[in-house]
């Protein structure tokens, strides 16, 4: 599929500041399954930004701007080509393989151990039950896809997706009393409960087809899309398949309608900005537009359906 | 030198000169209180002093039934939290500034603040008196003699020491200019009145302020009169709190620390040279000494700004 | 499992704690003699009459004092209060035999270390290979992801770098604490030489004692080594978190002695990947920044956001190679005090030699076996938090109360990988002069090692002791005095 992602951002200062860094992570991900066709980004005031690839391979790009300044804008355009058409197309491992799969993965590239032994607060080791519900297990010599999908409808029953939630995050504990979650939150339960099975399990931020933005088939007449913008989701490593996208806000697996950009142990390893400046340290007000655009099947796709 | 340095020296000796020039306006108001009685009111007396130090839109504030009472005043510019040009705010960032530096100035300089400002911040703690109020503002004085002395004696003539001295000559000038204007204001709202035996009192009032009373009767033996006054108070070269006698000292500060060919001290200087050539005490009276002096006060701020801009944020001009 | 002593059980080492064996003595024989490196220093004290000592004693206070050679030591107060440094005069002396092993040791390990430092950073070959588990590094709050990849000049890590070691029972050196990320003290060793020096001349008429007041300029030279723009063109500023700091005296001490400019965070600034000072006279590039600013606030974008102490950049300056970071983000992690048990191993992995200093033997609080041991005998035990310094964070088995050892039983259960245990020992002591008379206290010994082109061991170091009879706390910051350090020429 190939998509255009326009992203624009605003930053405005109640009282100037000064030598404002910014640090994004914006720009689509590339490597076998998605491409990057072009890419743009314009900032004012004037700056030139520089790419460069933090520890987790996520590309990322940063500007300074020294001189006084209220506001700041910044625009990304970029063109991406996604392939995954069907994430299901793998050769599969058989299930009593699937631990030592996963071992061997670890063994060869031990940069894995962060995705399975990182616990923090937006990532606790979970207790046996959630809101009266049995923290689900990983079976042995059974096939581990199967299980995570079967968490995916548990965490539909402890927590609801809520896209319009204020806070972009909350403890596990708000998650469970509440019911409810931003994407950020329920993608933090799953990868808890992955780590706990012992599965690499990373967090994503990225874009979405537009179409998942559209009001629901039970939504009123004429009720228009929800504004655009950036979701999260999990990746875990999955034997015989390597990374595999699943979101558990709405119950998927990403395929070409999920177009990744950067990968963490969670939330504040993707921050899509940060910044830094100095001024009267008031907070600034931002604001995001985002418009993804879906230019067509590519031709690859096409030949494979 | 690092920006933040330059910078510190600059504010450490500024503000240790307003608090010694807030107190010296005080001191005299305090003494002249005592002892003229003929037809002034407290409220009179003591109201110029909040023009001076641009206490004026602060004070309604501060006592909204805008009653002035000595008591008051002393307290406000003296030690009023709330007022963040009181003597007792500029011995604190005199001080801090100084911490900063430490490494730049002088050990004995160092110790000498350090310990003046604990003994301001414990006397202050309570209500100054305005008959204890003329032993505190001489302890000021000679606290503050005292740390100019040391770094006449212990500093090395470079751009520390020309930092140093621009901060005090520059707070100085200010003063003057501000002292001469309010007070002349008041004196002699018609050019044609000729002195009176109270003037002469206000008058003297005026020099005490600026400590040139006996000075200025060494150089003019015909007793007070306004035209010798401005011309002794401006231009005179060697009349420590001159005008003329600053903005030497402030060039001479400006060469050690070393001009910035394109920058905008250059120009800011040159307004304030401009400003001193060339003119009479008659010419300047005759134009109009408040705007006179208005100009040399909006000359002299034009200055901060230029130095914000070549010395402390020089980097910001620097293309990347 | 017990690193170091592998093949001791748990059993053995209790059986050899149960009675505390006494502290090796660096001044007396067993016959209560003076060691006879000793001798000189002692037959000048007798011939001239030990009352001399008090008169040298109230004078190097006196210098201290003048000279403004202080800590500070913070308490619940926002301002710490300033002290004079404590200072005994009587030096410790370590024999050139001595010296050498320590010297051949100390720059082992180093070496190690870098290494170490180089490949968890990169491709992470120990790790693949078994010899450090995983879980220590990933669990480790000092190991940096957001330096992956970064390739630092010259591949090193920690160019300066404090080793403490302590002398056992039998007068074995052992490290103690390897200290990688911003180690202080390096100005009380100078300071402490210039002292004696001044004070008892007579003591160094008697020996041939190698200098240590050339450190700030064997460290000017690392550091101009490690410029981008070569060293002939480097500039070179020392980053202090600001008046503040309980260093802060060490960190003005070293720019003046090294002639360089100190700067605090808001006195640089990054654009297009390079770092800039700002001065009177614009911006001036900066090549080298040796750093007493903590990993955590060093760059509010990268790190800490919230951190107002860094340079908002410095590490996109330093990935770029426009800038030397001295010591590298990241070299925490092999101070770790868990992964402290490993070194020997790290030694033998990269080097292929066996450790030529020993480790003193470390309990795993991860592991099961050596956890339920510790918490048996908790009060034999010192136990440390890995990533804390200074003495702080820790309990000293001996000296703790139920309630202190309930306490740290119940945080280890809550967080092993947080927590060490040793079995405490005796550190050495030696003769102090205190109060007009000569007692024996604890002490410890800091060398320190720069790594710029080649790996320097500065002769000397900082001896800490331990002022309050039968301490082993020798921390400054907890009632530690010092001594002039001496190594001898021959």
């Amino acid at each position: 599929m190939r998509y255009r992602i326009e992203h624009d951002c605003r930053i405005l200062f109640p009282t100037p500041v000064r030598e404002h860094h910014v640090q994004i992570r914006l720009a689509p991900w590339e490597d076998g399954e998605q491409s990057l066709a072009s890419l743009k980004l314009r900032v004012a005031p004037d700056a030139v930004p520089i790419a460069r690839y933090d520890g987790f391979g996520n590309l990322a790009h940063h500007f300074a701007i020294l001189a006084p300044h209220r506001e700041l804008t910044l625009g990304l355009q970029a063109e991406v080509e996604t392939r995954l058409a069907n994430p299901f197309d793998y050769t599969t491992v058989d299930p009593t393989r699937e631990r030592a799969w996963l071992a061997d993965s670890l063994h060869q590239a031990p940069r894995l151990w962060d995705f399975v032994l990182h616990r923090g607060s937006l990532t606790p080791g979970l207790p046996e039950s959630l809101s009266g519900r049995p923290v689900p297990e990983w079976p042995k010599d059974e096939p581990l896809l199967r299980h995570i999908q079967g968490a995916l409808a548990w965490i539909h029953g402890v927590a609801e997706f809520d896209p319009v939630l204020v806070e972009p995050v909350a403890s596990l504990a708000v998650l469970v009393e509440t019911a409810r979650g931003s994407a950020a939150d329920l993608s933090h339960l799953l990868i808890s409960l992955l780590r706990g099975w012992g599965v690499p399990a990373r967090f994503v931020s990225g874009y979405q087809d537009a179409a998942y933005f559209e009001p629901d088939d039970e939504a009123p007449e004429g009720t228009p899309p929800r504004p655009q913008t950036l979701h999260n989701w999990v990746e875990a490593l999955v034997p015989g398949a390597g990374w595999r996208g699943f979101d558990p806000a709405l119950g998927l697996m990403a395929d070409q309608t999920y177009i990744r950009v950067a990968v963490g142990r969670d939330l504040t390893d993707v921050s899509p900005l940060r910044h830094a400046s100095k001024g009267s340290g008031e907070a600034p007000e931002i604001a995001e537009h985002l418009c993804v655009t879906r230019l067509g099947d590519s031709a690859e796709t096409r030949s494979a359906a | 030198m690092l920006s933040r340095i330059g910078e510190s020296l600059y504010w450490m000796t500024r503000n240790l000169e307003r608090a010694d020039d807030t107190a010296r306006i005080l001191d005299i108001n305090v003494v002249y209180m005592l002892e003229a009685t003929e037809g002034a009111t407290e409220e009179t007396q003591w109201q110029p002093l909040l023009n001076i130090v641009g206490a004026d839109e602060l004070y309604p504030v501060r006592y909204p039934d805008k009653r002035v009472t000595v008591q008051r005043v002393i307290h406000l510019l003296t030690q009023e939290p709330e007022n963040p040009g009181s003597l007792y705010h500029s011995v604190r960032l005199a001080r801090e500034n100084a911490r900063v530096v430490r490494d730049r100035i002088s050990s004995e300089m160092w110790e000498a603040i350090n310990q003046f400002w604990l003994e301001v911040d414990k006397h202050l703690k309570t209500k100054l008196l305005p008959w204890r109020a003329a032993e505190f503002y001489a302890y000021v004085h000679r606290e503050v003699a005292t740390f100019f002395g040391l770094a006449q004696s212990t500093m090395m003539r470079g751009e520390a020491y020309g930092f140093t001295t621009l901060g005090s000559l520059q707070e100085r000038a200010d003063m003057t200019a501000r002292i001469l204007d309010v007070r002349y204001h008041l004196l002699l709202p018609d050019l044609s009145m000729v002195g009176s035996p109270l003037d002469y009192y206000q008058w003297g009032a005026l020099l005490k302020s600026l400590s040139g009373f006996e000075a200025y009767r060494r150089t003019y033996q015909t007793g007070i009169r306004p035209i010798d006054v401005v011309e002794f108070v401006v231009l005179n070269p060697d009349f420590p709190r001159s005008l003329a006698y600053c903005l030497d000292g402030m060039e001479r500060a400006l060469g050690r620390i070393g001009i910035v060919a394109q920058g905008a001290v250059p120009e800011a200087l040159g307004s304030l040279r401009a400003q001193l050539t060339g003119v009479t005490a008659k010419a300047i009276l005759d134009r109009g000494l408040h705007e006179y002096l208005d100009e040399f006060l909006a000359l002299l701020a034009t200055l901060t700004v230029a130095l914000q801009g070549d010395y402390f944020e020089a980097h910001l001009g620097d293309d990347l | 499992m017990l690193r170091q002593f592998q093949s001791s059980g748990a059993g053995q080492v209790q059986s050899s704690t149960a009675g505390p064996a006494m502290a090796y003595h660096e001044f007396y024989q067993d016959d209560f003699r003076p060691r006879d490196h000793y001798l000189p220093m002692w037959e000048h004290i007798q011939s001239v009459g030990q009352q001399m000592l008090g008169a040298k004693a109230r004078e190097a206070h006196l210098a201290l004092h003048t000279e403004g050679v202080t800590f500070t030591v913070y308490s619940n107060q926002d301002e710490g209060i300033e002290r004079v440094w404590p200072f005994d005069i009587l030096p410790r002396i370590i024999t050139a035999k001595e010296w050498t092993l320590l010297e051949a040791g100390l720059k082992q390990r180093i070496r190690a270390l870098n290494l170490f430092l180089k490949d968890l950073y990169h491709g992470q070959r120990i790790l693949k290979d078994g010899v450090v588990p995983p879980e220590l590094i990933y669990r480790g709050k000092d190991f940096r992801r957001e330096i992956m990849d970064i390739d630092p000049p010259h591949d090193i890590y920690t160019h300066i770098s404090g080793v403490d070691l302590i002398r056992d029972e039998e007068g074995r050196y052992l490290v103690l604490e390897d200290n990688l990320r911003t180690p202080s003290g390096v100005s009380y060793m100078i300071e402490n030489r210039n002292v004696e020096r001044r004070i008892l001349p007579e003591f160094f008429a008697r020996y041939q004692v190698r200098r240590v007041e050339h450190y700030p300029a064997l460290l000017l030279q690392a550091l101009r080594f490690l410029s981008p723009r070569g060293a002939d063109e480097a500039t070179i500023v020392v980053l202090t978190p600001g008046i503040y700091n309980s260093a802060y005296y060490e960190h003005t001490f070293l720019a003046k002695e090294m002639g360089v400019e100190l700067a605090e965070g808001r006195d640089l600034v990054c654009k297009n990947d390079k770092v800039y000072l700002k001065t009177t006279r614009g911006l001036r590039r900066v090549d080298v920044i040796y750093r007493r600013v903590d990993d955590d606030f060093l760059d509010p974008l990268v790190f800490r956001p919230e951190s107002t102490l860094g340079v908002a950049g410095v590490i996109d300056a330093w990935r770029a190679g426009n800038v030397a970071l001295v010591n590298a983000p990241g070299s925490g992690i092999a101070d770790d005090k868990a992964v402290y048990a490993y070194v020997p191993e790290i030694i033998r992995y990269y080097l292929g030699e066996s450790a030529i200093l020993q480790n003193v033997p470390t309990y795993q609080m991860t592991d099961h076996q050596d956890r339920t041991y510790v918490m048996d005998n908790m009060e034999r035990m010192v136990i440390k938090a890995v990533a804390e310094s200074g003495g702080y964070g820790m309990l000293m088995g001996p000296a703790s109360t139920p309630a202190q050892r309930a306490e740290f039983g119940k945080k280890i259960q809550e967080d092993p990988r947080n927590y060490i245990a040793q079995p405490v020992v005796q550190l050495s002591r030696h003769i102090c002069y205190l109060d007009g008379e000569l007692e024996s206290r604890h002490l410890d010994l800091r060398p320190y090692i720069v790594y710029g082109d080649g790996i320097e061991v500065v002769p000397g170091g900082l001896t800490r002791v331990a002022l309050t009879k039968g301490s082993l706390v020798v921390n400054s910051s907890q009632g530690g005095g010092s001594k002039d350090t001496w190594v001898l020429a021959d």
